[in-house]
């Protein structure tokens, strides 16, 4: 949707409690079979304030925060990012990435900017790319950030830019107050580009505060994406990240979402496979505990012939956490040799714990090889007492196998540097 | 070391299967264990190693003169008792090595001592390798995964010498090994064989027991031990079945 004649200076600050109407028009309810898992009036903050970011972050704010940034950024590729606020001090941006903003005041805002064909960014043309209308239509957060977030930047990647080394691009915010944050950011992969982008959310301030983070993504031909994002914000915060991706000829992406930490977090990744030949990898995987809550909404969509992808996702549920997976493959009529598999498993830990996993297959093609597999299970008592027998305490052998569940999932981690940190983050000191 | 008196134990769905067990196991002995399918024999095995399936109605089990009943079978485990397993357990995910350094570690821990460091480790992993006649890249595999049946019962052979128990139990550690897999696990045993570590073999024939000669034979049958002797009982059953004691 289009909203024009809504300029961000109209806008005061709201919050819940006092225009909640406002608001909540724009929070999916679990009527909507998109969020039927996920009651988010139930997460997010009555006290929540939102409001559009200022388009300047002022001095006396980076000063006091230096420090830690510092520490963050030390020789790394860095694109930071204050409060929607590209930082140049801060970023170490290789050759080949080009930084630019979308000046949305001159065309107004939209649901998404991506244009019609799905191959550039544009605030210009009359028509957005139509593919995600299913979602962006149903779920109006994704308005709500066009709507609150700053200009949108626009990350290139030259042509030239061939390089296996990481890009970090983090996104602070600095929450005086429980706030409403929105983040948009538009990756432009171009032709032959050779990507890896490491996406973080890093909050300087109030822990239960919410991000609603978009990030749109086009792979242009014969290009390769390489994306991981990991979530460890505190287990206060509410993380609502939704990723739009659009593929075309001969294209490879790989969605890499580790979620570690974080009272609610969930995942919208959709890709569209525009061009043939183009291929998608989803993987997540997942350790919630207390009363955490993590969904992972999923769609892959073949749009046209000989496309491959698949969805693995590894979800480990302690204590008293729930979640969703809902993963869906749809194949387009005439999107013939298709292969699209989708894997998920489930290991509970505590009997209190629960997950709902619905796996869709909407399929018009006739030569397609599709397939889908779910597992929800505890730990086995057989393997526990093997374990135990082996000197091992139950509290270490059910870390043992949490771990061992989760093993192929990083040591499929190309990057030995992310490999490293996601390994800390996730098994501690458990090795394979 | 281990002495167990009027045992008796059931399953969760009430099945009695041992009914009054009574066995005394010396520093240094090897007792060898017969019986026919469904004796009671892998029960035993599980119940001293302190599998939380089987529920004891009644009766005693000492090791080390502690009664061990209560503990936990990592407990039991940190007080020197193994098990090698008649179906050990596939774990994906988790290579051998790490998961003996893991156990290792955890047993170092129990007794309050220091952890091993890496490089004592691999000595010792290098060392039981050799004796078992295992590759160094075998030891990289998930645990038991893949694994052929000798495969399985030469991992936990291993494992039980880098352990170095006091106590093993070798619940039918023979059955799917070839003659000379067979040969290779005895060696590994008769290697931790001395004065103080004791061993109960469960098996079927008297093959194993050439290799590994026994101290004492027990014929278990219906939950009891029927009848007890030398070596010279295994060489009866092997020729005249289990109809000769009844």
């Amino acid at each position: 949707m289009v909203m024009t004649g809504l300029s961000k200076k109209t806008l005061a600050s709201f919050n819940l409690e006092n225009e909640s109407g406002f608001l909540y028009d724009f929070f999916p309810t679990v009527k909507n079979e998109d969020w039927k898992y996920t009651n988010l009036k139930k997460y997010i903050p009555e006290s929540i304030i939102a409001q559009p970011f200022e388009n300047i972050i002022e001095e006396e704010l980076t000063k006091k925060l230096e420090k830690k940034i510092n520490n963050i950024i030390a020789n790394k590729n860095v694109i930071f990012f204050i409060d929607g606020v590209f930082q140049k001090k801060y970023s170490n941006v290789p050759d080949g990435v080009k930084i630019n903003k979308l000046f949305v005041e001159d065309c107004g805002l939209k649901t998404l900017y991506m244009n019609q064909a799905g191959v550039e960014f544009s605030c210009t043309d009359e028509k957005s790319y139509g593919g995600f209308l299913n979602f962006t239509n149903n779920t109006k957060l994704i308005e709500l950030n066009s709507y609150l977030s700053n200009y949108p930047y626009v990350i290139k990647f030259d042509d030239s830019y061939v390089n296996d080394s990481r890009i970090k691009v983090i996104h602070s915010f600095t929450n005086k107050e429980a706030f409403f944050n929105q983040n948009r950011v538009l990756f432009l992969v171009e032709k032959n580009a050779n990507v890896l982008v490491h996406e973080e959310v890093l909050n300087f301030g109030k822990e239960n505060s919410v991000f609603n983070m978009v990030s749109e993504i086009i792979c242009l031909d014969n290009s390769s994406l390489e994306y991981f994002s990991t979530q460890n914000d505190s287990s206060k915060s509410n993380l609502i990240n939704s990723i739009f991706c659009t593929q075309q000829k001969n294209s490879t992406s790989n969605f890499n979402i580790f979620s570690n930490d974080g009272k609610l977090i969930r995942n919208n990744i959709q890709v569209d496979l525009l061009g043939e030949n183009s291929s998608s990898n989803v993987r997540g995987t997942s350790l919630s505990k207390s009363s955490q809550h993590l969904d992972n909404f999923i769609t892959i969509s073949h749009m046209v012939e000989n496309c491959k992808s698949s969805q693995l996702f590894k979800s480990v549920y302690d204590d008293n956490a729930s979640g969703a997976f809902c993963g869906k493959i749809f194949v387009e009529k005439g999107a013939q040799q298709t292969e699209a598999f989708q894997q998920n498993n489930n290991l509970m830990i505590s009997k209190n714990s629960s997950v709902n996993a619905k796996p869709q297959l909407e399929i018009f093609a006739d030569d397609v090889v599709c397939s889908h597999g779910c597992t929800i299970g505890a730990i086995d008592d057989d393997i526990l007492f093997y374990l135990q027998s082996r000197g091992i305490k139950k509290e270490e052998a059910i870390k043992v196998l949490i771990a061992a569940f989760l093993n192929d999932q990083i040591s499929n981690i190309r990057n030995n540097e992310i490999k490293t940190e996601i390994s800390n983050l996730f098994l501690k000191n458990q090795q394979c | 070391m281990l002495k167990i008196k009027n045992l008796k134990v059931r399953t969760e769905s009430d099945v009695s299967i041992l009914n009054g067990l009574n066995l005394a196991v010396g520093p240094g002995e090897v007792h060898a264990i017969m019986g026919p399918n469904g004796s009671g024999k892998s029960t035993l095995a599980s119940v001293i190693a302190g599998d939380p399936k089987y529920i004891i109605t009644e009766g005693d089990i000492n090791f080390l003169n502690e009664d061990i009943k209560e503990l936990e079978p990592e407990e039991r485990a940190a007080l020197g008792l193994f098990l090698s397993f008649q179906y050990p357990i596939e774990i994906p995910g988790i290579s051998l090595n790490n998961f003996i350094k893991t156990s290792l570690n955890q047993k170092q821990k129990a007794l309050g001592l220091e952890p091993f460091s890496a490089k004592e480790i691999l000595e010792e992993i290098k060392k039981n390798a050799e004796i078992l006649k295992i590759d160094l890249d075998f030891i990289k595999r998930f645990v038991n995964v893949g694994f052929s049946g000798g495969e399985k019962k030469r991992a936990e052979i291993f494992q039980m010498l880098m352990l170095k128990p006091k106590l093993s139990i070798l619940d039918e550690t023979d059955s799917g090994l070839d003659i000379d897999a067979l040969k290779i696990v005895a060696n590994g045993v008769n290697n931790l064989r001395n004065k103080e570590n004791s061993f109960i073999i469960i098996t079927h024939y008297q093959r194993l027991l050439d290799y590994i000669k026994p101290d004492y034979v027990h014929v278990l049958s219906e939950g009891k031990i029927i009848k007890s002797g030398g070596p010279e009982i295994a060489k009866m059953l092997e020729e005249n079945g289990y109809d000769w004691i009844k």
